[in-house]
């Protein structure tokens, strides 16, 4: 029991606390972080710590002791982890198509089966959308296309890609560009076209097999899990010759249906060459709000699934001397680790709705982000590129809400100890509570990023397992 | 009042009396916050020094009434602990937010490490700027 006139507040330089394990977690502004005793936190609270000792070394370096402060390092350090603040957006995310050729059944992105192609972009639209993209004050662009499934509209999709390239010479930005396709039309000359461009592939795979085939419908009796580890494959082939600098991706999204499953989920990413699986549980969004009761779980379950994930993990990579990884708790750790911010847009503060990432629909409306065009109405809508300017819409009020509403020092996160290390989405909020500002005890992403904090900083009070994560962190 | 608390057990309700004096309001706020998902609370002024805090427990929770209000006070100290922290530490963290804001601005490139080691007995939060105890006003030719 700590007592409370006892504590030298003075002495205390600012961090936050929390009980993990038997010891306590203290973190500060710049997302250093250590543990104490409680018999050492208590005497550092009261400003009985012995100046000599290593604990005080400890909280010392970690500039955790008021009169011993570093002040130009913590300067650097809150710029090196905010240095995101001042570029403005830097992922464009296009919208192709709305159709798709699969069924899934947690479709977060409401894509349409079998319609005609008025869902499709158009060559006058792709255009002015590039141009809008190019006023972006990041010096680098990511250009991503999504869907529906954007192979369907691959004219547009050539168009776009080859006239970025065009246009950035006489730009000069550091321009990436990406496709996540489920492959199902993929064939040998698209891949041709994309790997020659760098264009950088993503799918999902819900592996295993059965999972995947249940979750991702492929109509026409077609299997998509196989046709999916067939172009991985092909794609791999083709990638280590031409762009082995932007292998293909993946992403394993869980549902009810994989959580016996995640030995196999993990083997098959490992046997496909993946650098890690990445996994992403649902969101309240588009199809998944109707399917939930059959496809979904609380917070609680789909830690469970995380943590046995991520000790199976843990446990290869400590058997087989390899560096295979949980994308999502790769770029955490790397906030957690080292200096530098992964700007993992759905994880900072604020959130880079609007200031970070734009979305481009088919019909040429813009959104704040992905998940702003996954809400039925048009709340998160911030223009359009035929009538509104760069201008209007990042400094739309809009996006002036979304920073507001994701800036975690204005919120109760700022009582947080993982404060530093994670991020709010508003946009989920609005779908989970219909408010921008929820009580977020209550909020399900906070209750999973919570315990996966949790288990985190738990694995890495034991040096073996803290060893592989410094090792992923190396990687980067 | 026996231990500052009455649990009623047949309406699943807690009535907590807390001390103004111990515990600041926004302590008391910050902890009940965080039990909002177990909890609904109510809070009323007792009078110039203590709060009425009252809690019902939402449906299906796990945790007994007992075992909400112990967490409860728990909680409580932890933020009281917060607080003062955050209320000790606003000036600096507040210079050193602006002070990164501006250097990214104004396109400065981040600095060496340098240790600034004020020895024990300089204390910032008191310090006036007579005292300059980060030699702000020392030319840059005498340092």
């Amino acid at each position: 029991m700590i007592k409370l006139e006892k504590v030298k507040k003075k002495n205390l330089g600012f961090f936050r606390y929390k009980k993990i394990n038997n010891n306590i977690l203290l973190t500060n502004e710049v997302g250093n972080f250590c543990f104490l005793s409680l018999d050492d936190f208590k005497k550092f609270i009261y400003g009985q710590l012995d100046s000599k000792s290593k604990i005080y070394q400890v909280l010392k370096n970690g500039n955790f002791i008021k009169n011993k402060i570093n002040e130009k390092v913590l300067i650097n350090d809150y710029r090196r982890k905010n240095s995101f603040l001042a570029q403005g957006p830097s992922l464009h995310i296009i919208v192709l198509t709305k159709r798709c050729d699969h069924v899934c059944t947690y479709c977060q992105a409401s894509a349409k089966i079998n319609c005609d192609k008025k869902y499709d972009m158009d060559a006058r639209i792709a255009k002015k959308t590039v141009d809008m993209i190019f006023q972006t004050t990041n010096r680098s662009i990511s250009i991503e296309f999504q869907g529906g499934e954007p192979l369907l509209n691959w004219e547009i999709l050539k168009f776009i890609t080859d006239y970025s390239i065009e246009k950035n010479k006489h730009n000069d930005k550091d321009i990436r560009i990406h496709l996540m396709s489920n492959f199902g039309v993929m064939d040998q000359e698209k891949l041709n076209f994309l790997a020659k461009r760098r264009v950088g592939l993503s799918t999902s795979l819900d592996a295993p097999e059965q999972v995947h085939n249940k979750n991702r419908i492929f109509p026409g009796a077609k299997n998509s899990y196989q046709n999916a580890v067939k172009w991985i494959k092909k794609a791999n082939k083709i990638y280590k010759k031409e762009a082995d600098d932007c292998m293909p991706g993946v992403v394993n999204t869980i549902t009810r249906d994989s959580f016996p499953f995640y030995r196999e989920m993990v083997d098959e990413n490992l046997s496909l060459d993946f650098e890690g699986v990445y996994i992403r549980p649902l969101s309240p969004f588009g199809t998944a709000q109707k399917t939930w009761k059959e496809i979904g779980y609380t917070p609680e379950e789909y830690l469970d699934y995380y943590k046995n994930v991520l000790d199976y993990i843990i446990k290869i990579n400590l058997e087989k001397k390899i560096e295979f990884y949980e994308r999502g708790t790769f770029f955490i750790l790397l906030k957690i680790l080292s200096k530098i911010d992964p700007n993992d847009l759905d994880m900072r503060s604020p959130c880079g709705a609007g200031i970070g990432q734009l979305l481009y629909n088919y019909d040429g409306k813009v959104y704040t982000c992905d998940e702003g065009r996954m809400i039925k109405d048009d709340t998160f809508m911030i223009g359009n590129v035929d009538k509104s300017s760069y201008e209007e819409m990042v400094g739309s009020d809009i996006v002036k809400s979304m920073c507001v509403a994701s800036c975690l020092d204005g919120l109760q996160c700022d009582r947080c100890v993982y404060k530093p290390y994670c991020g709010v989405c508003p946009v989920y909020n609005y779908a989970q509570h219909g408010t921008l500002f929820p009580q977020l005890s209550c909020n399900n992403r906070c209750k999973i990023n919570m315990g996966i904090f949790d288990y985190l900083f738990k694995k890495l009070e034991d040096e073996e397992v803290r060893k592989v994560f410094e090792s992923w962190v190396k990687k980067y | 009042m026996k231990n500052n608390f009455k649990i009623n057990k047949a309406n699943n309700t807690v009535k907590a009396e807390i001390n103004l004096l111990i515990y600041s309001k926004d302590a008391i706020l910050g902890t009940a916050y965080l039990f909002l998902d177990k909890i609904y609370v109510f809070i009323e002024q007792k009078d110039q020094d203590a709060w009425f805090v009252n809690l019902k427990l939402k449906k299906n929770i796990k945790e007994t009434s007992e075992e909400i209000i112990g967490e409860f006070y728990n909680e409580l100290l932890n933020q009281a602990l917060r607080s003062e922290i955050s209320k000790q530490n606003s000036g600096f963290r507040k210079y050193i937010v602006e002070s990164a804001l501006f250097s990214a601005v104004y396109g400065q490139r981040p600095e060496e490490e340098n240790f600034l080691d004020l020895g024990d007995d300089v204390d910032l939060e008191d310090a006036n700027y007579k005292d300059d105890p980060l030699g702000i006003a020392v030319p840059w030719e005498n340092k």
